[in-house]
Formats: structure tokens, C-alpha cells, sequence
């Protein structure tokens, strides 16, 4: 394995629910390398959304820890995991969440109007990307314009819009038909034989199929990893 | 971004926005009214007081200006200790009087005939009255001038170039007049103190002083002074009272201070009115962001997940509020306007009030602080529930956004 991009210690999430607790994560150790493309599978409620949003800072671990290109992201005050989820991690969610209000164009500039990257050069990337995702005459298109999976193509390309060093993708065919689901596969692929480490939560298949790497959690823990060292 | 997102949300519910931002313009404009009203009667009746510049109106002891018939006896010789004073810079004597135009052709001896108008009359100086400013024709330049307001021609049936029979001083028990004279009407003037429609004319003081008879022999019912520049008003009229104790001298604070008391209803009520619309426009603007922010707490947590920070994603909503209040502001200052030259219109037609008198008066710095009082306020509805919703829990939200 490369150096870590991403390293889990004894990971464990509680959600007080009424006067108990609920463990959705107990104890998941995991390190991931700089190019892996992992596939993060189990069946529902089995902790795989809470563990990809403890990875990308939207979420705290209740104990041990969880590194990302070695900053403790447990850790960091909000500001910080802010500017972390910023400029280190890219978002995919099931559900596209396209700022419905502006164009396929505008909703990829966003993280870099807030990363202040200057209105030319994110003009140009923000092109750059959406050709890359294979939309590049669908700039100026609204989501509503846009299929199912053209919103998500555009919220690939805004994912990678900061050139984030991790790409978190939450059942990102989760929403779309298998022939469009395969070309967002085909897509995940590409962008990571470009180099882009994926985590990707799934109970896709033909997507879990397609990652070099498949974690199964079962009951907030991993069952297994295909990538786990001997 | 954040303007356009701002302006992108606010486009989203076009009906919405567009009858959150009249809901502000009503309100601004109330509070701008209320704001022309609350002020505007003081700063009118100062502007009527200075329109000549005179600071002093010197009255019989114990009167106000032309509220009793009284008059001042030996007005020339107080007229002369007057303008001999070096703190004053200019005196005008001004007599009052009901002058009467007789029908023409009436005869000069024996029982009056009914007159065919009767207008208020001021007999004035010319070169230093502060009653009237001209609008058409000629000023008063010999003994036999008269100038007239629209409203005298009308009763009058008469015009400019007209020569006229007039009498004063009558006597209603002998039903005669003290005086009768042939006068021309040489031009037209606004009475600055007169209701619009009340017929009125002014006369070469001498003139009216003999036509009044005994009565007003050496007699005027008001002086108006102006005070040198340096000089402190206040002072001026003090001394002013002290040496001359047959008058009451009145500065224009004086003045303003005794109208401000007879309006204070009026201030209270256009300070609640005004307080009120305030508080409506905040909470029209609050609760439209809070229900634009509450549609969209599932947004707000992915803005929030891909890096936005929390103080952007409140500037974003702050901004919608603000645009909802500028907007209403801006429409608010035209339609404010407008109703208040309306409701100005039908105040001013109340009977015996100056013609130049307004309720509601324009005074820029007071307008712009109301309005912009309002759009602060509207600034501020964004605020909290702004930052509520962007402090709501990133990974609760979105996965309950994700099951909703």
C-alpha cells in the first residue's frame, strides 16, 4: 500500500437515542492508500454512511481517530473541518443535491468561489470538468434540465472541483437506472486510474465489482476487507 | 456566488418574494409618512415663520399674532425706536383689516350698499413686508396699488388693471365706513399666512391706517424683525420686551416650542404608528427567511458538507433578507411619497390653515434614517435563523434529508 491517505483507529460512533445509546460504528480500524479505490459495503444500517462521513468531517467520532493525509479530523474545530471539507474531501451524495437555483456550471464553481479561487480560473476548470464528465455542452443547463445521471456526473465535477485528495461518494448509483448507474461506474473508474482515491458507500453490485478494494461491514464493524494485509 | 445564490433563492418563489417585498414596501412607506408627519408640521410652521427671515413677531402685550383685534398705538414712533435698535436689521409694521369692495357705481354719501366681496386686508411697506411674494403683475409702488390673491379676484369678479371702490372701518350700527377709496389691483400674490381660499389683499400701510379711520390712526397690529446676523435671537427679544413693554415679543422657538406642545399628540401618534410598521416589516422579513430557510435545511447541510462556511452561508441568507428590505425600502420611499402628497392634499383643504402650510414634510436625513432603520432591521431577521439552520448537525440533517 502507498503512504495512507486516510487512517481509522478504533473508530466508534454513539447516537443517544432517548436515554440509551445506539452504536452505528464500533471499533472500525481502517487505512486507505493514496489511489485505492475503495467499495464500502454491508446491508442497511450497517454503519457504512456514518463511517464515509466521519472520513469526510461532517460527522465526529465518539472515540479513536481518524486521520486524513495525517490531520486528525476528530480534532479540528469547525472552522478547520470546514476548510478541510473545502480543500481535502469531495462529496458525492445519492441524491445529486445540486443547488437547484444555478447552472451545472455554477453548481461545480461553487467550493471554488469559497476556496476564492479567482472567477477565470474557475470559469475555465469549472469546463474543464464538466467536459471531462462528458457535459460540456450542458453548462448552462439547470438540474432540472439535466437526467438523473447528468446531476450526477455535475456532482462529480463539483466534487473535484478543489482537486480534493479524497473522493467520498455516497451511494452514488443509488438513484439512477443500471445503464446510467454504469456509466457513473465507468466514470469512477476513469477518474481513478487519473489518480483520485475513491471511497465509495454502496450496495451497488456492479459498482462494489468495479473497486479494487471491498470492505463488508455488518453491525457498525468490519466483516471483512479484501485489501486488509495478511 | 453569495449574491447570486441570495438573488437565485429569492427568484426561486418569484410570488412570494414579490409580495414579501410589497408586505415591506407598505410598511416602509407607513413609517416614512409617520416620520413626514411626526416632523413635518413643526418644520412647516418654521419654514412659514422664516420665509422672510424675521425671527420676531412683536404683538399688543398678551397677544399672539392676529388673535384678537388689538392693536399697538404710536406704531411709527415704535417702528422708528425699532429700526434705531442696532441688533435689528429689519422692521416691518403690519395693520390688519377687513376691507370691503363696494358694487360699482354705489354713492359716497349716505347708507353703505352691501359689499361684493369682503377680503382680509394688510396694510403693509412694501420694500420690507414678509406676507405675501408676488405672482403675477406689479408690487404695491404708489398709495392707490393693491395686490390680491387669486381667491379676492374670484370674490371680486375682478382682475389685474382693475380699479376697485373700496371702504374700511364700517360701522354696523350707522352702516357707513370710516373711509372710502378708489384702488387698482396691480398684481397677484401668495399670501404666505392666509388659507388659499380666503380672500386677501395688501395695501400701502398709510392706506389702510386712514381707511380704518380713527381705529387705525397711527396703529398696527403686528411688527415683524429680523435680527443682525450675530446677534442672539433670544436675547434680542428680551431686550427687545424690556423696552418696550406695550408689546410681547415672540422669536420663532418661542414660537415652534408652543406649536411643538399643541402637537405632541400628533408626534406620539406617528412615533407608535411608525414603531409599529417597524416591527411589521421585521417580522414580515423574518418570517419569510425563516420559512425560505427551513424548505431548505437539506441544501444549507450540503453547502455546508462541500466547505461553505458557516458565516457564508449566513451572509447568503442575511443578503436575501436585505435585498427583501432594500427592495421594499426603495418601493416604499415612491409609494410613502405619493401617499403622503395625497393624504397632504386633504389636510391642507381644511378650512384656515395657511396655504403654504404641509403635514407632511420631506426632511431627508430623517427619511433615510427610518428607512434605513427598517433595512437594518431586516438585516437582522436573517441573522438568527440563518445561523440556527447552519449550525444544525451536518450528518443528522443530510441523512434526514436523505430519508425524507
Amino acid at each position: 500500500m502507498n503512504h495512507p491517505v486516510l487512517s481509522l483507529h478504533d473508530v466508534r460512533r454513539e447516537y443517544r437515542v432517548g436515554a440509551g445509546t445506539v452504536a452505528a460504528v464500533r471499533g472500525v480500524s481502517l487505512d486507505v492508500g493514496a489511489g485505492e479505490w475503495v467499495a464500502v459495503v454491508g446491508p442497511s444500517g450497517c454503519g457504512k454512511s456514518t463511517l464515509l462521513h466521519l472520513l469526510g468531517a461532517v460527522d465526529r467520532a465518539t472515540a479513536g481517530t481518524v486521520r486524513v493525509n495525517g490531520a486528525d479530523v476528530g480534532a479540528m474545530p469547525d472552522a478547520e473541518a470546514t476548510a478541510f471539507r473545502l480543500r481535502t474531501v469531495g462529496f458525492v451524495f445519492q441524491r445529486f443535491y445540486l443547488m437547484p437555483t444555478l447552472t451545472a456550471r455554477e453548481n461545480v464553481e461553487l467550493p471554488m468561489a469559497e476556496a476564492r479561487v479567482p472567477t477565470r480560473e474557475r470559469r475555465e476548470r469549472a469546463r474543464e470538468l464538466l467536459a471531462y464528465v462528458g457535459l460540456g455542452a450542458r453548462g448552462d443547463h439547470r438540474p432540472a434540465q439535466l437526467s438523473g445521471g447528468e446531476q450526477q456526473r455535475v456532482a462529480i465535477a463539483r466534487a473535484l472541483a478543489n482537486r480534493p485528495a479524497l473522493l467520498l461518494a455516497d451511494e452514488p448509483t443509488g438513484e439512477l437506472d443500471a445503464r446510467t448507474g454504469a456509466e457513473i461506474v465507468e466514470l469512477l473508474g476513469r477518474l481513478n486510474a487519473d489518480g483520485t482515491t475513491i471511497v465509495v458507500v454502496t450496495h451497488d453490485d456492479s459498482l462494489a465489482r468495479a473497486a479494487r478494494r471491498v470492505v463488508r461491514m455488518r453491525d457498525g464493524v468490519v466483516e471483512d476487507d479484501s485489501g486488509a494485509r495478511p | 456566488m453569495r449574491l447570486r445564490l441570495a438573488a437565485a433563492s429569492l427568484q426561486r418563489h418569484r410570488t412570494r418574494t414579490l409580495l414579501a417585498v410589497l408586505g415591506v414596501a407598505v410598511s416602509a412607506a407607513l413609517l416614512l409618512d409617520m416620520v413626514m408627519l411626526a416632523g413635518g408640521m413643526r418644520e412647516s410652521f418654521r419654514d412659514l415663520l422664516l420665509v422672510r427671515g424675521y425671527q420676531l413677531r412683536l404683538t399688543p402685550r398678551g397677544t399672539l399674532p392676529f388673535d384678537t383685534e388689538a392693536t399697538i398705538a404710536g406704531a411709527a414712533d415704535l417702528t422708528a425706536a425699532l429700526r434705531a435698535r442696532p441688533d435689528l436689521a429689519a422692521v416691518s409694521p403690519i395693520l390688519g383689516g377687513q376691507l370691503h369692495v363696494l358694487p360699482a357705481g354705489a354713492p359716497a354719501q349716505g347708507e353703505a350698499p352691501p359689499p361684493r366681496a369682503v377680503a382680509f386686508a394688510l396694510g403693509v411697506e412694501p420694500a420690507v413686508q414678509g406676507d405675501y411674494e408676488l405672482a403675477s403683475g406689479a408690487d404695491l409702488a404708489a398709495a392707490d396699488h393693491l395686490v390680491t390673491n387669486e381667491a379676492f379676484l374670484r370674490a371680486a369678479g375682478a382682475r389685474v388693471g382693475d380699479t376697485l371702490d373700496v371702504a374700511a372701518g364700517f360701522d354696523p350700527q350707522l352702516r357707513s365706513y370710516a373711509a372710502r377709496r378708489r384702488l387698482v389691483v396691480v398684481g397677484t400674490a401668495r399670501f404666505f399666512y392666509m388659507p388659499a381660499e380666503q380672500p386677501a389683499v395688501a395695501l400701502p400701510l398709510p392706506v389702510l391706517q386712514a381707511l380704518r379711520g380713527p381705529e387705525g390712526a397711527d396703529r398696527v397690529s403686528l411688527l415683524m424683525a429680523r435680527v443682525r446676523d450675530g446677534a442672539d435671537v433670544e436675547a434680542v427679544r428680551a431686550a427687545v420686551e424690556r423696552g418696550q413693554p406695550r408689546v410681547s415679543a415672540i422669536s420663532t422657538a418661542t414660537a415652534l416650542a408652543q406649536v411643538e406642545q399643541r402637537l405632541s399628540y400628533f408626534r406620539q401618534l406617528a412615533f407608535v404608528l411608525g414603531a409599529i410598521s417597524l416591527a411589521i416589516g421585521f417580522l414580515l422579513v423574518t418570517t419569510l427567511v425563516t420559512v425560505s430557510v427551513n424548505e431548505r435545511v437539506g441544501e444549507i447541510a450540503v453547502l455546508r458538507a462541500l466547505g461553505v462556511s458557516k458565516g457564508h452561508v449566513v451572509q447568503q441568507i442575511v443578503l436575501e433578507g436585505a435585498a427583501l428590505s432594500l427592495s421594499g425600502a426603495a418601493i416604499g420611499l415612491a409609494l410613502g411619497l405619493a401617499t403622503a402628497r395625497y393624504l397632504n392634499a386633504i389636510l391642507s383643504d381644511f378650512p384656515g390653515l395657511p396655504a403654504s402650510f404641509d403635514f407632511f414634510v420631506f426632511q431627508p436625513a430623517a427619511a433615510w434614517r427610518a428607512l434605513g432603520l427598517l433595512a437594518l432591521s431586516g438585516i437582522a431577521a436573517g441573522v438568527y435563523p440563518s445561523w440556527r439552520a447552519a449550525s444544525l448537525p451536518i450528518a443528522g440533517t443530510l441523512r434526514e434529508e436523505a430519508v425524507g
